[in-house]
């Protein structure tokens, strides 16, 4: 009989792309929480600021800010609050990002492009108000295109790449046990 | 009393029925939370899935295995030098160096007799040597910062594996070269490692196919003698290798990789007899050459989440001379195909084929000889597993078997059946049945060596004559397969986010395992239990801190004709600490702490083993590291042949230093 019960339960049909998507943005939000456990932003970190929650911009946002927020809205990282703020689509005017979402990446710890457009990368590196930021992002060679921390997918799951000259760069600590565990890549002019 | 019975049994049905429905509902209700890799730390990120368990990627906390995965983390932090000694970072690992470039390794109070009963792979391709019936962990060498990681079961894995992994599996993964791009340079000098160079580039051929060449050179110098003198085991390696990996948009990848490992100069000790002399022989310089070339070729289709394939074929040339005369050289070609099908959420199944041709040529000195001197010799395997998931996949069941033919003792099967029971993100138990069998080689069957001659008369009791014959030990055209039933029992958790623990019991009934008579024959006498377990925790309080600390027992209960050398031929006991320290940004420290029991069979008393290092990054290019090794003794001994201890080999203390650049 306990066979039976056993043998009888509900057999579902593999959705596969659905699957494997999931699985792969499951594991980004997990790699988030980690690049924040490793990374220290003097601007909030100080004794003045401890209070003061995490901003994490998503650009090119598809659900994942819901993902995200599922994810970190009943807990804290490092002692803050994470908040979460998404643009949809970067809005480009004569070569610059109009205002409102300027404001909304430069006031950002970290930004996240799941966007994969080239130019909008470009756009906010040229930026470059707040280097107090840790720029990841999803987009093919995004490290090596002058991003910081770039995710690769692959049917083995999630790795990522590490710019460490960007790293640097920036106005912030990123743990070396990042840079041991990612693949560590060159910006294509520098090499 | 038969209404009683009834009602009893009618009773204790309906308790298995509500049981079975409240269990049930009990899982169901517990839903995993949204995110099931949220908790995760870095390193299990990155090393998410293994796939030597049950042959397809599974998260290394649900695996129904004993498996320890060794990261690219741990070998830059470790300040080992070849994959032999980085497997003393494995628990239930025994690790024993017999010379510069000798090693001994075994698991779970097991060392093969007549063989290695450990199978390791790199890349998919098997490294026994169906020949002498062992890994040359001497000549295994390569760019150690190109490996991902190295996954190792201690225990069967013959149902995937076949008959060469009785007691354990390593495999070891290397990264694709889309991960290694770019220019590496690695400089080694010291007073053992006393050069060590390694030069990788990797590049682009075009959108989808990336490439990496890479060559190394390694000489290291000899051990000591008890005496303080140089044992005359100096050693240097020529390695050079190749990959090209190309990801094809429809799902169809392909790699192809070779490699060569040349060595003029592989310094070794030998004996060898006195044919006018009772028990009698001289100590010679019989240093080696070596030269293996292997080329390997995967191709794998990802048809869809559910289905997937793979094809690996490898060629392997190998010649092996010593100044001593003795020639042995082997062609083996293997070809190894993998399938695996999801039919359902819950059920999936894995099959493959395997086969392997060996041809070698021996040429015969006066120590060892092999009858006949050329020899074909194969293996054909086919397996199939099933893969099934209840309560939301909160239990597993895994069953399966190989079954095999080769051409020294015929048919053979490896069936297993795994469980794991899921309990939450944080806890899980696994158990395990598995059998195994481990086929007679060429040294067992065709093998003869002769160590010593006596005077004839005396060992008939009499006056010595002047007559002399040959104390040979041979081979036996009747030897029959090793077997093993092992059973094993595993719990992980995550007491808290900062602390894991992982630990395993086992208890292996051996039973025709190869051994010597007092007679000199070899023969399938020894047989028995073999108990004991391991724990690893791993802390880590901080980013800035990891902290490892493992423990393993085994106690051997083998019975056969010289059983007390058998049983007393592992060490029981093994401890390992290890520490990672960053201090800032750009300085990384480093300790590791090793404990080896006492081995009474070849006189090797207990000892400790300390490892410290400093590694500064000094820019983004440029790190540099200070290595200290084998601090606490100046030399220290872990295998002797108990009547050549005044010669035995001993492991100095050693000191090195790192130079890496990366372009």
């Amino acid at each position: 009989m306990a066979c039976l019960l056993i043998f009888s339960l509900p057999q579902q049909v593999v959705n596969a792309d659905s699957d494997t998507d999931l699985k792969i943005k499951q594991i980004k939000v997990a790699y988030l929480a980690n690049f924040i456990r490793f990374t220290t932003w003097p601007d909030i970190q100080s004794e003045d600021n401890k209070d003061k929650p995490l901003l994490i911009t998503i650009i090119g946002d598809d659900n994942f800010s819901e993902m995200l927020q599922n994810a970190f809205s009943k807990s804290s990282i490092n002692g803050h609050k994470i908040t979460i703020q998404s643009i949809k689509k970067l809005s480009i005017k004569n070569d610059g990002i109009i205002d409102k979402q300027r404001q909304q990446i430069s006031n950002s710890q970290m930004i996240y492009m799941r966007s994969t457009n080239h130019a909008d990368l470009q756009a906010v590196r040229r930026l470059n108000t707040n280097p107090g930021h840790l720029l990841l992002g999803d987009m093919k060679d995004f490290a090596e295109s002058g991003g910081m921390i770039g995710f690769r997918d692959s049917r083995h799951g999630v790795s990522f790449t590490v710019n460490i000259a960007e790293v640097r760069r920036a106005r912030i600590q990123v743990s070396s046990k990042v840079l041991r565990l990612g693949v560590i890549v060159y910006q294509k002019d520098d090499r | 009393m038969r209404i009683r019975n009834s009602h009893h049994v009618s009773r204790i049905q309906a308790a298995i029925c509500l049981l079975c429905v409240l269990t049930g509902n009990l899982l169901y209700a517990q839903q995993k939370p949204v995110n099931e890799y949220l908790n995760l730390s870095f390193e299990e990120l990155t090393n998410l899935d293994v796939t030597s368990v049950t042959g397809v990627e599974e998260q290394w906390f649900h695996a129904p295995a004993a498996v320890y995965v060794i990261t690219q983390e741990d070998i830059q932090r470790t300040g080992h030098q070849s994959l032999a000694e980085l497997l003393r970072l494995v628990p239930g690992i025994d690790v024993t160096q017999a010379s510069s470039n000798g090693w001994s390794i075994g698991a779970r109070g097991v060392k093969g007799n007549y063989g290695d009963s450990l199978l390791m792979l790199i890349d998919g391709r098997s490294l026994h040597d169906p020949l002498q019936s062992f890994i040359s962990w001497d000549t295994q060498d390569m760019v150690l910062n190109d490996i991902k990681n190295i996954e190792v079961i201690r225990g069967p894995g013959a149902t995937l594996w076949g008959s060469k992994a009785v007691n354990g599996v390593i495999n070891v993964t290397t990264k694709t070269t889309r991960d290694t791009q770019g220019w590496f340079l690695s400089g080694i000098t010291g007073n053992h490692d006393r050069a060590n160079l390694s030069m990788r580039y990797g590049g682009q051929l075009d959108e989808d196919t990336y490439f990496r060449v890479w060559t190394k050179y390694a000489n290291r110098g000899p051990f000591k003698k008890p005496n303080g003198s140089d044992h005359h085991d100096d050693w240097d390696l020529h390695t050079s290798g190749f990959r090209i990996d190309t990801q094809a948009p429809d799902g169809l990848d392909w790699m192809i990789k070779g490699g060569i490992a040349y060595s003029g100069h592989m310094g070794d000790m030998d004996k060898e007899p006195i044919t006018n002399a009772h028990f009698q022989h001289n100590d010679i310089i019989s240093d080696g050459a070596v030269f293996d070339a292997y080329i390997q070729g995967t191709i794998s289709k990802q048809v869809n989440d559910r289905n997937k394939w793979s094809i690996t074929a490898s060629y392997v040339h190998s010649v092996n001379d010593t100044l001593t005369d003795l020639h042995l050289q082997r062609d083996s070609v293997d070809i190894d195909y993998r399938h695996r099908l999801a039919t359902s959420e819950n059920q999936l199944f894995v099959w493959g084929a395997s086969s392997r041709v060996s041809s070698d040529h021996t040429r015969s000195n006066n120590v060892i000889s092999y009858d006949p001197a050329d020899a074909l010799t194969y293996d054909l395997g086919f397996y199939i597993q099933s893969s099934t998931n209840f309560f939301d996949d909160h239990l597993s069941l895994v069953i399966g078997s190989k079954f095999e033919y080769n051409n020294f003792s015929g048919f053979e099967y490896h069936p297993s059946i795994r469980t794991t029971w899921s309990i939450d993100n944080d806890n899980t138990l696994w158990a395990a049945v598995s059998r195994a069998v481990r086929a007679p080689s060429r040294s067992a069957v065709d093998r003869t060596v002769t160590p010593f001659y006596a005077d004839a008369s005396i060992l008939a009791g009499g006056p010595p004559s002047g007559f002399y014959i040959p104390l040979t030990l041979s081979g036996n055209d009747e030897i029959k397969s090793e077997k093993l039933i092992a059973y094993e029992l595993g719990y992980r958790t995550h007491l808290t986010k900062a602390l894991s623990l992982d630990t395993a019991a086992f208890v292996n009934d051996y039973s025709q395992l190869i051994s010597i008579s007092q007679q000199f024959n070899l023969n399938n006498n020894l047989g028995g239990e073999v108990y004991g377990g391991e724990i690893n925790a791993v802390w880590e309080p901080a980013p800035t801190l990891r902290v490892e600390a493992g423990y393993s027992y085994a106690k051997s209960f083998l019975k056969g004709d010289l059983s007390e050398d058998v049983e007393e031929s592992y060490p029981e006991n093994h401890f390992h600490l290890r520490t990672y320290l960053d201090i800032g940004n750009d300085l990384e420290c480093h300790g590791a702490l090793y404990y080896t029991g006492r081995n009474e069979t070849f006189d090797a008393d207990p000892y400790f083993r300390l490892d410290l290092g400093l590694t500064w990054h000094m820019n983004e290019h440029t790190s540099l590291s200070l290595w200290g090794q084998n601090l606490i003794d100046g030399q220290h001994l872990e295998l002797s042949d108990p009547t050549q201890r005044s010669i035995a080999a001993e492991v100095p203390r050693a000191i090195y230093l790192q130079l890496n650049l990366t372009y």
